[in-house]
């Protein structure tokens, strides 16, 4: 797929991609984009185009992960689109599938336990995602932010790969051991319309926290590393 | 159709990336791309298809040769120079290279295939796994060694597509393997 650019109409982009719906809401861009540009929306909104479109191309193209050109972003940038990203977690899609969910197990009137069993299974990933982004907002992000004020070197991110990806890697397996239960394994009555608005979200869920991880794993810890490091150093 | 995962190791950067292209648009296959076999030395064991050009295969037989089975030599002259490899001309036209990694890849799965359905033997696995034990333990109650606890391990999770052991539990409870 061809890449984004600045002179491409979001209108056309929607179309071409529609699950990049929900990383719009996160720049505060909504339905109804007219006919504009991405370089004259972002003007508009005042948001720093090139970040923007990078973001966009990474939702939109799994190949695509630019790692240096986005460790060279103000990590504020970084960390508020992180913080809008885990607010969509915690504010619309997890509370949307455990209601569909609870809905769903509800219709089948305690004649299916395997919903009853997938629904547990969603607790815990639900609350293992919870723990983590409370972990990121009361600890990592503040950490990072007050490190950068105090970081005054200009080379500042070209740090090394940090490997830590075990606890999001389980994270991610979890999430699709769940897709593919309802897909290969379901069995017994279920409600066919309600069981397939669990399964596009909790789909929907899985591309967005594989993009998520890829952005917190291989751009924001390596800088709290090198940021860390240059603090131990000085 | 399952995703099968392929390692591509060349020096000639946009060859992979073509291969690559192949691969990925007409064969559901994800492939990765190196030019370091130091890279894949340790874990080539994990790739169900390995594509590597004739230099690096020819400088690494030690290693190839027991990934004979699933390894495509990646070549700019007669394919069948390499008698019982299976091996692409890159150099012809682009219908043949498509037919040519076609039929390679029906090769390699069938060579692969296993039942939908998992062996006795991979079931008492799962139960203890979904009760909680370790390898170690699973090992030392059917009486095996810990690498074929985990070659048992990996089947299961092909076979079922689950991976966390949370599923897997939940998968048993599903199937009454647990209660």
């Amino acid at each position: 797929m061809a890449l984004i650019d600045r002179r491409h109409k979001l209108a056309d982009i929607i179309l071409d991609n529609p699950s990049i719906i929900t990383v719009l809401n996160r720049f505060d861009i909504y339905l109804g984009v007219g006919d504009k540009t991405v370089e004259q929306i972002c003007s508009g909104k005042q948001l720093d185009t090139d970040f923007f479109i990078i973001i966009l191309n990474t939702f939109a193209n799994e190949e695509y992960f630019p790692e240096e050109l986005l460790k060279n972003f103000d990590v504020k940038l970084i960390i508020n689109y992180l913080e809008c990203t885990n607010d969509y977690y915690m504010h619309f899609i997890l509370p949307n599938i455990e209601n569909h969910f609870n809905l769903l197990l509800k219709r089948s009137e305690g004649k299916n336990s395997n919903i009853e069993l997938l629904l547990n299974f969603f607790l815990e990933v639900k609350t293992e995602l919870l723990n983590r982004i409370k972990s990121d907002t009361d600890k990592l992000f503040s950490n990072i932010l007050m490190l950068d004020c105090n970081n005054n070197t200009v080379e500042r991110y070209h740090s090394p790969q940090f490997k830590n990806e075990t606890a999001d890697d389980a994270m991610e397996d979890k999430i699709n051991d769940l897709v593919n239960m309802f897909v290969i394994h379901l069995t017994g009555k279920y409600d066919t319309n309600l069981c397939l608005a669990v399964l596009s979200a909790i789909i929907s869920l899985k591309k967005d926290l594989c993009q998520n991880n890829r952005i917190r794993n291989r751009i924001l810890m390596p800088i709290y590393h090198y940021l860390s490091s240059q603090q131990a150093n000085a | 159709m399952p995703e099968l995962s392929a390692i591509i190791l060349t020096h000639d950067t946009l060859r992979a990336i073509g291969i690559k292209h192949i691969l990925d648009t007409l064969f559901n296959v994800k492939a990765s791309i190196t030019r370091d076999i130091k890279i894949i030395a340790d874990k080539i064991e994990q790739f169900e298809i390995i594509i590597v050009d004739e230099y690096n295969c020819l400088s690494h037989l030690d290693l190839f040769i027991p990934q004979k089975n699933k390894t495509i030599i990646l070549t700019s002259t007669d394919a069948n120079r390499y008698f019982s490899w299976q091996a692409i001309n890159s150099t012809t036209d682009e219908n043949h290279i498509v037919e040519a990694i076609s039929a390679l890849i029906k090769n390699l799965t069938r060579n692969n295939s296993t039942q939908s359905g998992l062996s006795s033997r991979e079931t008492e696995v799962l139960k203890l796994v979904a009760q909680g034990h370790t390898n170690k333990e699973i090992a030392d109650m059917l009486n095996i060694s810990i690498n074929t606890v985990l070659s048992h391990r990996k089947n299961i999770s092909t076979k079922l597509g689950i991976k966390s052991v949370s599923g897997l539990c939940i998968y048993a409870m599903m199937n009454g393997i647990i209660h």
